[in-house]
Parts: C-alpha cells; sequence; structure tokens
C-alpha cells in the first residue's frame, strides 16, 4: 500500500528517472510518463501518457505483426497526426486509488476520428497480451472473471477530471507487489528510490495483463 | 424497538455464521435510516423540442416524478418511457428509440452521471446552482431539477457506456464493496454474503423496499452504537478486528462492528464543479474524541471552513468567554439536509449514507 504523497513522490520520481533512458523492452513501460495536477486542488496528480495500438485481425500470422505499438513521443506529433487508419489512441494514467491505497490503471481508447472503442473492441486490440483475458466473461461495460470479487475490467469516472474510462481493479495488485518487493530484499535505497522501486514493480504487475512496451 | 434480519432463519452452515451478525438495530439508526430512505426529490423531463420524433403530441411533452434519492436514472427509464410512449411519441417511432441511448442534461447544459444516486445528483446541482444563482437559497425551495431527455447520440466521451440496469448494478454493487473495504481494510462482509442476498440487496433498491434492502444492508452497515459503554480502540487496532467472528465475543460485537470501530467513514467531498475529493476519514481523532464534520471541512477545504479560533482565556468580566465566530462562507448538505458541523463523521456513516454505504458531503456557498 502506499499513502498519497508517497504515490506522489514516487510517480514524480519516475518521470525523472525516466527521462533520458533509451527505449528498450525493459524502460519503455516507464517511459513517457509525465505529471498533471489538478488546477485548483492539491492531492490529485496522475501520471498520463498517450501510446498507439492497433486492432488484432481476426487471423493473425504473427505475434510480430499483431504487436506493433509505438510511442507518440512529443517532438513528432506531425507524424503521429499521419497515421493509418486502424491506428488506435490510448490515453493512459496511473491515478491513485483513494480506496485501495494503492496505483490504479485507468485508461480511454479511441479511433484515429476520435470515436471511443466499445469494450468488446478494446479486448482485441495490442492493449492488452492476447491471453489475458481467456477465462473472462465480456459484458458491454465489463469484463469479469468468474467467480472474482470485482470486474478485471470496467468503467468508472477518472478520479481527478471526472471522465468515463476504463479502468483494472486495482485491489490484488499490491499484494503482487509487495511480494516482488520482498523478493528484491532489503537493499540500501533512499526513500524515494524505494518508492520508485515500488512503482515499477507495480507497472510490472500491470504489464502481465497491459501490453505497456514495444 | 425495531429490528432487521431477525424474522427469517436459514439453517445452511453459512447462513448460522451470519445469524449472529444479525442484531437488533437501535430507535434512532433506524428513524434516520428510514428517513433517508423516504427522501425523493422532484424531476420534470422533458424531451428536446428538436429531437421529437415526427407526430409526436407537443402538447404533453413534460413529465413530473418524485423520484427516490436511493434511486439510479435507469432505474426510472421503463416509467419515463412508459409516458413519452402511451402520450407523446407515435406507435412508429417509440419502436425505433432505444433506452440504451437515452441521456440527461439539464437546461444549462450539466450532463447527468447515471451511475451516480438521483439525491446526489439532485445535491451537487444544488451547490453548483448556489455558486451562479447568488439568490439561491438551499432550503427555502424545493423546485423541481428540470432534465432534458436526450433521444440518441449520447456523449460518449463524457457519460459511461450502456446505461442499462445491469451496468447500473454493477456500478451500485461496486460502490457498496469499496464501502465496506474502507470501513474495514476488507470486502469480507460483502463477498460473505450469499447470492441471493446480494441479488436482493439490489432488488431492494430496485423495487425500492426498505424491508428488503435494510434486512441484508444491516448485516453489512454499522450501527451508530449510541449507548457505547466502553471507549473504543484506536483506529489502527479496529482494522484487524475484522478477522474474529463476531461470534466469539458475543457480548462485545455490535461495538465491534459499531461505527465508530471502523478504519474509516466512507466519505466523498463534492465541490461545486470540482472535482470528487476522497480520503482516509477516520471516526475517532488520535486524541479519542470523535472526527466530527467541522473539522473534516476545515481540513480539506479551510478557506470555505475555516477551523475556529480556540476562546480567549477567561477573564474576571467574562468568565466564560466563546472563541470568535467565523464567518459562515459555505454550508455541508448531505442526503439534501443542511448539515449541522459538530455531526460526528462516525454517526454520518452509519444514519446518513446513502444506500451504497456512501456518505456525499456536498459543499454549497452561501450568499449574501
Amino acid at each position: 500500500m502506499l499513502t498519497r504523497p508517497q504515490f506522489d513522490i514516487a510517480c514524480r520520481a519516475l518521470v525523472g528517472k525516466y527521462a533520458y533512458t533509451a527505449p528498450s523492452p525493459a524502460t519503455t513501460p516507464l517511459k513517457g510518463w509525465s505529471w498533471h495536477e489538478h488546477a485548483s486542488i492539491n492531492g490529485l496528480g496522475y501520471l498520463s501518457r498517450r501510446t498507439i495500438h492497433t486492432r488484432f485481425s481476426c487471423f493473425g500470422t504473427d505475434d510480430e505483426e499483431l504487436y506493433r505499438e509505438e510511442y507518440e513521443e512529443q517532438q513528432d506529433e506531425s507524424t503521429a497526426t499521419a497515421v493509418p487508419d486502424a491506428t488506435l489512441v490510448c490515453q493512459q494514467y496511473i491515478v491513485y486509488s483513494a480506496t485501495y491505497q494503492v496505483p490504479a490503471f485507468y485508461f480511454t481508447m479511441h479511433d484515429c476520428n476520435g470515436s471511443p472503442l466499445a469494450l468488446a473492441d478494446i479486448v482485441n486490440t495490442s492493449l492488452f497480451r492476447p491471453s489475458a483475458f481467456d477465462s473472462a466473461e465480456l459484458t458491454t461495460f465489463a469484463l469479469n472473471i468468474p467467480d472474482r470479487m470485482f470486474p478485471l475490467l470496467s468503467q468508472g469516472d477518472h478520479p481527478t477530471l471526472g471522465t468515463p474510462s476504463w479502468y483494472l481493479h486495482p485491489c490484488e495488485s499490491a499484494g503482487a507487489v509487495d511480494e516482488l518487493m520482498r523478493e528484491l530484499g532489503e537493499a540500501e535505497w533512499t526513500t524515494e528510490e524505494g518508492l520508485v522501486r515500488w512503482i515499477e514493480m507495480w507497472i510490472m504487475v500491470v504489464s502481465t495483463v497491459v501490453e505497456l512496451c514495444e | 424497538m425495531s429490528t432487521y434480519g431477525t424474522t427469517r432463519h436459514h439453517h445452511s452452515p453459512a447462513a448460522q455464521v451470519f445469524s449472529a451478525r444479525e442484531r437488533v438495530t437501535d430507535y434512532h439508526t433506524t428513524l434516520f435510516r428510514r428517513l433517508i430512505w423516504d427522501g425523493t426529490v422532484p424531476l420534470e423531463i422533458r424531451v428536446d423540442t428538436k429531437e421529437l420524433p415526427a407526430n409526436s403530441d407537443r402538447g404533453l411533452e413534460s413529465y413530473f416524478i418524485q423520484a427516490p434519492r436511493a434511486s439510479y436514472l435507469p432505474l426510472l427509464m421503463p416509467e419515463i418511457r412508459r409516458f413519452f410512449t402511451d402520450l407523446v411519441f407515435d406507435e412508429t417511432s417509440a419502436k425505433d428509440l432505444k433506452d440504451d441511448d437515452w441521456w440527461f442534461d439539464t437546461p444549462d447544459g450539466t450532463l447527468l452521471k447515471w451511475h451516480w444516486p438521483i439525491g446526489l445528483i439532485y445535491d451537487n446541482y444544488t451547490i453548483s446552482t448556489s455558486v451562479k444563482n447568488p439568490t439561491f437559497l438551499p432550503s427555502s425551495t424545493v423546485s423541481p431539477l428540470r432534465l432534458m431527455l436526450h433521444l440518441a447520440s449520447p456523449p460518449q466521451d463524457k457519460l459511461l457506456l450502456s446505461p442499462s440496469v445491469e451496468a447500473c448494478k454493477q456500478a451500485f454493487m461496486g460502490q457498496l464493496k469499496e464501502a465496506d473495504f474502507i470501513r474495514w481494510g476488507n470486502t469480507k462482509r460483502i463477498t460473505g454474503l450469499r447470492k441471493q442476498d446480494q441479488d436482493g440487496i439490489w432488488e431492494g433498491i430496485k423495487e425500492h423496499n426498505f424491508d428488503d434492502f435494510w434486512r441484508i444492508a444491516s448485516k453489512v452497515t454499522p450501527t451508530s452504537a449510541p449507548n457505547r459503554t466502553q471507549s473504543p480502540g484506536p483506529p489502527s487496532s479496529a482494522a484487524s478486528m475484522h478477522a474474529r467472528p463476531p461470534s466469539a465475543e458475543p457480548s462485545g460485537s455490535s461495538d465491534r462492528e459499531g461505527a465508530y470501530n471502523v478504519r474509516s467513514v466512507p466519505v466523498r467531498l463534492y465541490l461545486p464543479d470540482g472535482p470528487v475529493i476522497q480520503d482516509l476519514v477516520p471516526p475517532l481523532l488520535e486524541d479519542g474524541t470523535p472526527h466530527t464534520l467541522s473539522r473534516y471541512l476545515s481540513m480539506h477545504v479551510p478557506l470555505l471552513f475555516p477551523p475556529r479560533p480556540p476562546a480567549p482565556p477567561p477573564s474576571r468580566t467574562n468568565p466564560n468567554p466563546q472563541p470568535p465566530l467565523v464567518p459562515q462562507l459555505a454550508y455541508a448538505l448531505i442526503q439534501g439536509v443542511v448539515t449541522p458541523l459538530e455531526s460526528e463523521m462516525a454517526w454520518l456513516g452509519a444514519c446518513m449514507a446513502g444506500a451504497d454505504g456512501w456518505v456525499n458531503v456536498c459543499v454549497g456557498i452561501n450568499n449574501g
């Protein structure tokens, strides 16, 4: 579990740590995030970034083709607007869940005309690992795993922006992260280093479902 | 004295575990729950004349309804649809209209979130009007909230998709579980309910049946426990108490389940046209005194609720000095009631929470 101030420290430190590292499969899930505060209220900051995805074709040939994910770096916005029709834009957020006291992964997904995708289409995009939802039951508003307490994926208001989003239910991520942190053992980290490691591990846990790197 | 959950006894092993929790709810808690449950708000619904299908009867385009605060817009849809189908739309065009495409806004363009309880929608509109309209007073006017019903093309970037009853049920159950987690650090109380009870709690909302709803909800909602005989432990130790079955300590079980023993009260703070603020709200402060609404508000919005300075020291001329008055810039609206600031947060959690378990504090601005 993280407190709100710990979350803020971890997120800001993450942005700084990966601002200038070279992109690689290991660093892309951690790169490209920027920190945003609410215009008038403190304590509502969140991370966001934008990624580009494609739909899975029904008759996929090769995993390499299925996984085309590119970064829309800020400096080449001109090329990003010229992407082909099949391109999907995903706005990703790491927000703080005040209820579960852990980070939560929120996102929206639009086609190139700006129309949001239906959930049935979202689960068939390169945003998710192909087998991520094998046992899930799909409705128009959620993705449920039988016998689970919460839907794996459901819609809700973005905690800071208040806009409709999809989110992965955060309640089980903290346990997994704490287990990974125990594996890492007690290193001689400063508080901030420890918190960055925590959020890095959390992103790793999320990336078992979400494709966060190229 | 009113009781909940004692009229039916089940004999499955699961039911036996929970029978220990079927407890007598004190009279005052029941009274407030009943008052909250019976709260309604007036709505005036009209279809945008530009969107009325051809051959509609334009003389009857308004529908008035007194809607339960605890209900949701998707639950009103069948009734609204029946009115407009019977009296306004012609038969052919009514067939082509899909409820899932219907959405509401107010004349000033505020979109209505279908997954919010109707009472919260009303209160939230009240506080946003308090900023826009300086002559507005919250308690002096009970005017209908005027809603515009749109029949197609919901703004998908602003409203959640698919406003069906099923989606609404899931949103409601999600809130109920979150409230449970906030209180105890886990959701064992809700997950411990049998499937019929989990469904039954939603049926209670759908049918707006107080007894059906509270027969189950009282198993998961703390009591206000006004007759507390011993000082409850600090909130941190309360979080670990849930692991022990309540039957292990029969005499103390109702206290253990009491509103003052929760880890945190499920509270959300709504500001006019602002974001929703949520934080941990312990029922007791570090010195063991109850956490009050006044303290909560001056912590989160100190500019609107300035902390009251301490009283000056007593003197011979003024042996009982009162703390200086601070201007009342804003007020707190809970379930449509302007709530006294000395209210204790734990009590609000037990008696003034919505059916989904959340205390929604809407802050309005005093004018003049």
